[in-house]
């Protein structure tokens, strides 16, 4: 990945919180690949079609059809993104949501809300490869 | 003279005797009604003697059960340290506790058995009040007394590995410092080492003594000491308050379990004594039962011996009289009589004449029918009484040992018609909203689709024995259900031909009713029903408390219900405001920073204001949830390895950021440079300072915040100081409460009220304590020390917050 502008997938159904990432990825980072999926339908095909293995993708985890575990499991099932770091990006951030996501095998957590002033800090420690399981 | 010979021959004898005859005939009959009444009195004496040896095998048994329970109890106190509290619980308490609630079971049927029983008119049973306080203590403080105890051991035993470690380190720090010393402090030092370590092991006081008194020698010795320099002593001193603290801790925790040790052996000794008393009691009953039937035994072979006297006499008089045929048969008679009179019940006179000889014979006979069958029905309702009361020991134990009542019942009824050999048993409960009973179970080993009967429903004041048992508490019998107007016949019960109903009662309160039907006419008798009505009543018992164990069982499971809704709820809630928020807080802010396009000063004012509110709502938001975790008893922790140089690093930087916006607050730091790595939960640890920190900077409106972080031997001691606006001694244990704020002039409200209760509980969480230090206007302290966990105890703690969070 190119370490001042890496390939981003973003998984959100909410359009607030979509265009929240967009300002704070595009806008304020300037970072010029940014793939958005509103849902989650065909949702291997969509990530096979795209110009280029993401760095990093970010999962909203209540989604449908496929819901962020799910989505989870088809990345890792396929060698290319058997590595991909996972990151999810979900509102349901008690105790017990976050064990299970590490169990699940998701590379960290961004819970919402987003806090602008310490995202970008996040985004360079998952990039440089930390373990980020932030909950605001 | 040949006719006249012939004559007197054919004379009735009667007429030749008269007189002789009716003094012998009336003595006969005399006899027999005396013997009669014998066995009657020896019958009830037997019926007595029998309830005596079930009071006296009842108290046996309640001694017995007390006895293992208390050796049970005793072996748990000396076996855990050998063999570990899991173990030990396992082996020893929980048979300890079935064994105290046998004693309760039995001792209940004793005092059941002892009430009923007319020969026992023990003084400790006519204080009723004494033995329900036996039966209530017994029930309650035993097992409760006993169970606190093993938690304190538990508790102990946990944090017994940690005090002696400690203490032992403790111990090798003097040890080290003072071996090569020759002087005073060194023997003292050795005197402690002995004693201490006698105390260790052993847990006496007299150990405990013996070390303070070392322990205070060699603090002297060490002051008076030139030797060391001034850190080494310090170091020794430390070394030497901990020693006691440690002892004094261990000391007495040993004191508070032996203390409720010393409770169960006055109770023990409490219930020995009453149930020795009673088989004592029970003894002199069953001595008097055997006196008496002695006795009886007496006159009625008196009276058989008149008999025969009587014979012999009338033989002497008719032999001389009479002729040879006459003679013979009162010869035979006599023969007879003295046989029967020496047991053989067997015994038969043989006379074949006409006259009244015959009809003597016939008579003595009959009497001797009588005695036999009189003598064989005793023994059989002596059998049959033992049996019963075998049965009914055997239900009562089924009863004991099923807490499920929808297995209760069913096993209940089978056991009866099994056992009493009936046609019929069933159950019914009362339920007295509706003043109906209800069919709960029934079993029969001959009648088919008793299923149809589930779900019947007799009101109290139906027609019918069930009713009329229920409604006049007391026992119905119906001895020939044909010539009966109350029976009400079930079309799958077509061959009852008799029926009881019992009501089942625990105190004066009506459990439900027992119903009995067998398929003979009197099938049930009086001494059936001195069985079956204390058997009813322990049914009910059984009944009711299986009833409220499936009550508490409900109210836990609703209760857990409510606790996993509360849970999804505050997890739903915490979802549904974080979602708007996102937008409201990224939004303002992309605004306010201007990367929206200019936005002149109060447009960034007005959006700071708006941006702040989200923040603050967000705070609220966690500290609502983490309250409300902590009232639930569902907070839970991730306690794992962790850098306290690290996240104090991230909390310097928060707090830069946080006074970055107040130019008349400086910011200081004094952090140790290598904070030991120790155990804890890393989240809740950051949010022990960020609450105290962003406190801090909220409450000080010009001046300095000082951040403090200094290893002190086992424990960090952290502290946040600000030159703030201070907070009243009166409101200082105050600010600890959830929602209470120390009353300040500050003209807006701030902050949530919950942070320092949920700070608190953090910190007491991980093993540390946290206290203030302030006044009014002259700043506030607050200080957390924070034990250094070892890996061992981070997981006693672990353990420990998993128990309070389950």
């Amino acid at each position: 990945m190119s370490a001042s502008s890496p390939n981003i997938l973003y998984v959100e159904d909410d359009m607030l919180s979509r265009r929240v990432m967009q300002m704070l990825v595009s806008k304020i980072l300037g970072y010029k690949d940014l793939a958005i999926f509103e849902d989650s339908s065909n949702f291997m095909e969509r990530v096979r079609a795209l110009p280029s293995i993401p760095d990093i993708i970010f999962l909203d985890v209540q989604i449908g059809p496929h819901d962020g575990y799910e989505m989870l499991q088809m990345l890792r099932s396929e060698p290319n993104y058997q590595d991909s770091i996972i990151i999810a990006m979900t509102a349901n951030v008690m105790s017990h949501d976050v064990e299970q996501l590490q169990t699940a095998g998701f590379s960290g957590l961004i819970g919402k809300p987003i806090i602008k002033e310490i995202f970008p800090d996040l985004l360079k420690k998952i990039m440089q490869g930390e373990a980020i399981w932030y909950v605001p | 003279m040949g006719f006249l010979l012939k004559g007197w021959n054919h004379l009735s004898i009667t007429l030749k005797f008269g007189g002789v005859l009716a003094i012998l005939l009336i003595s006969i009959i005399a006899i027999a009604a005396i013997s009669y009444l014998g066995l009657e009195t020896t019958n009830t004496e037997t019926d007595n003697a029998l309830e005596s040896v079930a009071v006296q095998r009842s108290a046996l048994e309640m001694n017995r059960e007390l006895q293992d329970a208390g050796i049970l109890q005793r072996d748990f106190f000396l076996q855990y340290p050998i063999i570990g509290v899991d173990e030990a619980r396992s082996t020893y308490v929980q048979p300890a506790i079935a064994k105290t609630g046998n004693v309760v079971t039995v001792s209940q049927e004793l005092k059941e058995q002892a009430i009923s029983s007319e020969s026992i008119t023990s003084t400790q049973l006519e204080d009723n009040d004494r033995f329900e306080f036996t039966l209530s203590t017994t029930q309650r403080s035993n097992i409760t007394l006993f169970l606190e105890s093993v938690g304190l051991v538990e508790d102990l035993y946990e944090a017994d590995t940690g005090l002696q470690a400690q203490m032992l380190l403790n111990l090798g720090t003097l040890q080290q410092i003072l071996e090569n010393d020759e002087n005073q402090h060194d023997r003292s030092n050795e005197t402690l080492q002995l004693s201490a370590r006698d105390f260790l092991i052993t847990g006496q006081e007299s150990a405990y003594e013996r070390l303070q008194v070392a322990s205070a020698d060699l603090r002297t010795a060490i002051e008076a000491s030139e030797d060391f320099d001034e850190e080494t002593k310090a170091t020794l001193l430390d070394t030497l308050d901990e020693i006691d603290d440690i002892s004094e801790e261990i000391l007495d925790a040993n004191s508070t379990i032996r203390d409720n040790f010393d409770d169960l052996n006055l109770l023990a000794d409490y219930v020995n004594p009453i149930s020795e008393e009673l088989v004592v009691e029970a003894d002199n009953s069953v001595e008097a039962s055997r006196i008496e039937i002695e006795n009886t035994r007496e006159t009625v072979n008196r009276s058989l011996i008149g008999v025969a006297i009587a014979a012999i006499l009338l033989a002497i008089v008719a032999s001389t009289l009479l002729n040879n045929s006459i003679t013979r048969n009162i010869i035979r008679l006599t023969a007879t009589a003295q046989e029967l009179q020496a047991g053989n019940l067997d015994a038969r006179v043989n006379v074949r004449s006409n006259d009244e000889i015959g009809v003597l014979g016939n008579s003595f006979n009959q009497m001797a029918s009588d005695l036999q069958s009189l003598i064989n029905t005793l023994e059989e309702r002596v059998q049959a009484r033992t049996r019963d009361l075998e049965i009914a020991a055997e239900v009562s134990r089924e009863a004991a040992t099923t807490v499920d009542p929808d297995l209760l019942l069913p096993r209940v009824t089978e056991l009866m018609t099994n056992a009493f050999n009936l046609y019929y048993a069933s159950v019914y409960l009362y339920d007295d909203s509706s003043q109906t009973l209800q069919h709960q179970a029934s079993a029969s080993p001959i009648a088919k689709n008793l299923e149809t009967l589930a779900g019947r429903t007799v009101a109290i004041t139906d027609k019918g024995i069930i009713s009329q048992a229920g409604r006049e508490q007391s026992v119905v019998v119906i001895n020939d259900t044909a010539s009966s107007d109350n029976f009400v016949q079930l079309d799958v019960l077509p061959d009852t031909k008799s029926e009881v109903t019992l009501p089942m009662m625990v105190g004066n309160e009506l459990i439900g009713v027992l119903d009995l039907q067998a398929n003979v006419q009197d099938r049930f008798t009086d001494v059936d029903l001195n069985v079956l009505q204390p058997l009813a009543d322990r049914i009910a018992v059984t009944i009711r408390n299986a009833q409220l164990f499936a009550e508490a069982e409900k109210s836990r499971a609703e209760a857990e219900e409510a606790n996993r809704v509360k849970s999804q709820f505050l997890a739903n809630m915490s979802h549904e405001l974080r979602t708007p928020l996102n937008a409201i807080l990224n939004f303002t802010a992309f605004v306010k920073d201007g990367d929206l396009g200019d936005v002149n000063e109060d447009q960034v004012d007005a959006l700071s204001q708006a941006h702040g509110s989200g923040k603050h709502l967000l705070s609220l938001i966690n500290d609502v949830l983490d309250l409300t975790k902590i009232e639930a008893g569902l907070m839970d922790f991730f306690i794992q390895q962790i850098d306290l140089n690290e996240i104090l690093g991230a909390i310097e930087a928060v707090a830069k950021g946080l006074t970055k916006d107040k130019p008349k607050v400086s910011l200081k730091t004094n952090i140790d440079k290598d904070l030991p790595i120790t155990y804890g939960d890393k989240r809740r640890i950051r949010q022990i300072f960020l609450n105290l920190l962003s406190n801090a900077v909220k409450f000080t409106l010009e001046g300095t915040i000082t951040i403090n972080a200094q290893r002190q031997s086992d424990k960090v001691l952290f502290q946040v100081m600000d030159t703030g606006i201070g907070i009243a001694p009166e409101d200082q244990e105050l600010i600890f409460e959830s929602f209470k704020q120390a009353k300040h002039n500050l003209s807006e409200s701030i902050g949530t009220g919950l942070g320092l209760p949920i700070t608190k509980y953090f910190v007491e969480s991980h093993g540390g304590r946290i206290w203030v230090e302030s006044d009014i206007d002259q700043g506030t302290t607050f200080n957390v020390e924070l034990p250094i966990l070892s890996e061992e105890q981070a997981q006693q703690i672990n353990t420990k917050l998993q128990a309070k969070a389950n």
